[in-house]
């Protein structure tokens, strides 16, 4: 399994890597967006609780928080920020990649798939 | 679990007994736990929290759901009443609304889904028994047909009924404002129909094997091991719990099962039941009625070893119990 790089975040904002910046500028260009942000929140359920949840949209809400790295706008709910502050997003690919990944120090337990934690 | 054995031992009374098996028994609930989720997301949050597929319930329809914690134990049962669009009612055997509610709540971050505990203001009147539609029918002028669930005036007022097969008997709710509960009580007093007790409807469900809450299932228990493997899906997708459970049914760890126990005397809830030094189980449910043939029925979460029918086992207070 890969693993998300151990990165030290400030607890006031999440970051997203150079790799997950790219693919999600990959992916809005699939869509032909050319205004567009990533909405990364958080929901009720999966195995172990809370679930991460990604969106491509074409712009924030008015109670989400705007973070920017690398050029992507990212839009973050301010209910679910308690549960990413400090959060890296990183993308893996290849045969054994997992596709985005959450290093979140929130997290104190995970699910196999990594989709899901609680706090 | 406490040792309790708070009634001194009596027969049973045959009629309340024969209503809920051949006719249809009416039970008023003390404590009904009966909480409304509204919201454009609730269905969708209880999906991805409980054991059942829950996107498949459209209004007018129920079905019987498992929330578990993380670790798979039961935090509580309950029916989902799809009452009308973004409109649900939450209808538990618990008596402690509360922390049914805190554990959703716990779970709501973004979602459309707001929680309202209705249970100091609502009544539940279960109507049990193999002709409870036809009562609903003669008295209500309702077809209800399986797993639904429909409102109805009553007066001034208006009432909610719902049915549930989950439990492998025929059983219906009827939820309603409490100020118009004895109305209904008294519509409900028709020719068909039975009041049954407390104690009388508990012989009924521990004779039915039916789970009880705080007793079968709990924090005590996971909900395979309690009875419960009909109201869990497993190819429906991720739930709080879910990989637990998953894994204690794909690699055959559940290590007990509940089970019907036969005694002389009535057992005490919490008494341990041991065969030689070994431990068998526990006792979850009992009654301090006696059948007709004399026995007193309790459940147990009884260890596999021992599930056999006729398997002997002593239990703590100096009785014998046999599986039945």
């Amino acid at each position: 399994m890969t693993m998300a790089p151990e990165r030290s975040v400030p607890i006031n904002t999440i970051e997203i890597t150079e790799k997950a910046a790219s693919k999600v500028r990959k992916f809005a260009a699939d869509k032909g967006m050319e205004k567009f942000g990533l909405k990364v929140a958080v929901k009720g359920g999966g195995c172990s609780g809370l679930t991460y949840t990604l969106d491509i949209v074409d712009g924030p809400e008015a109670d989400d928080k705007l973070i920017i790295h690398h050029g992507v706008e990212v839009y973050v709910p301010k209910k679910a920020f308690v549960f990413l502050a400090g959060t890296v997003l990183d993308f893996s690919d290849g045969l054994n990649g997992k596709g985005f990944e959450f290093s979140n120090p929130n997290a104190a337990k995970t699910c196999g798939c990594g989709t899901s934690f609680s706090v | 679990m406490e040792h309790l054995q708070t009634h001194t031992p009596a027969a049973a009374d045959k009629s309340q007994l024969d209503a809920l098996a051949y006719s249809c028994g009416v039970v008023r609930w003390e404590n009904p736990t009966i909480i409304m989720h509204s919201g454009s997301d609730a269905l969708d949050l209880l999906h991805r929290l409980t054991t059942k597929d829950l996107l498949s319930v459209s209004a007018g329809h129920a079905r019987r759901t498992v929330l578990t914690s993380a670790k798979g134990r039961v935090v509580d049962v309950f029916l989902v009443a799809h009452v009308s669009e973004n409109l649900l009612l939450l209808i538990s055997d618990t008596n402690e609304s509360e922390r049914t509610v805190a554990a959703i709540d716990y779970y709501t971050i973004i979602e459309d889904a707001e929680l309202l505990d209705l249970s100091d203001s609502r009544a539940r009147i279960s109507l049990v028994g193999p002709t409870a539609h036809a009562v609903v029918e003669a008295v209500f002028g309702l077809l209800l047909d399986t797993d639904s669930v429909a409102e109805t005036p009553f007066g001034a007022s208006s009432i909610t009924i719902v049915s549930d097969s989950s439990r492998g008997v025929i059983w219906i709710d009827v939820i309603c404002e409490i100020a118009i509960a004895e109305s209904v009580l008294k519509a409900l007093d028709y020719k068909d129909t039975t009041p049954v007790d407390e104690s009388h409807f508990e012989l009924f469900r521990i004779g039915n094997e039916i789970p009880g809450s705080n007793r079968e299932y709990g924090e005590h228990a996971n909900p395979i091991e309690a009875g419960l493997l009909p109201l869990i899906d497993f190819d429906k997708g991720c739930y709080v719990g879910q990989e637990v459970i998953a894994r204690l049914d794909a690699y055959d760890k559940v290590q007990r099962n509940i089970k019907v126990l036969r005694s002389s005397v009535p057992l005490n809830v919490g008494a341990k039941l041991v065969s030689g030094t070994t431990s068998a189980g526990l006792v979850t449910s009992a009654s301090t009625l006696s059948t007709e043939s004399g026995d007193f029925l309790s459940l147990g979460l009884v260890r596999k070893a021992f599930l056999h029918p006729d398997t002997e086992l002593d239990v703590e207070n100096g009785a014998t119990a046999k599986i039945r």
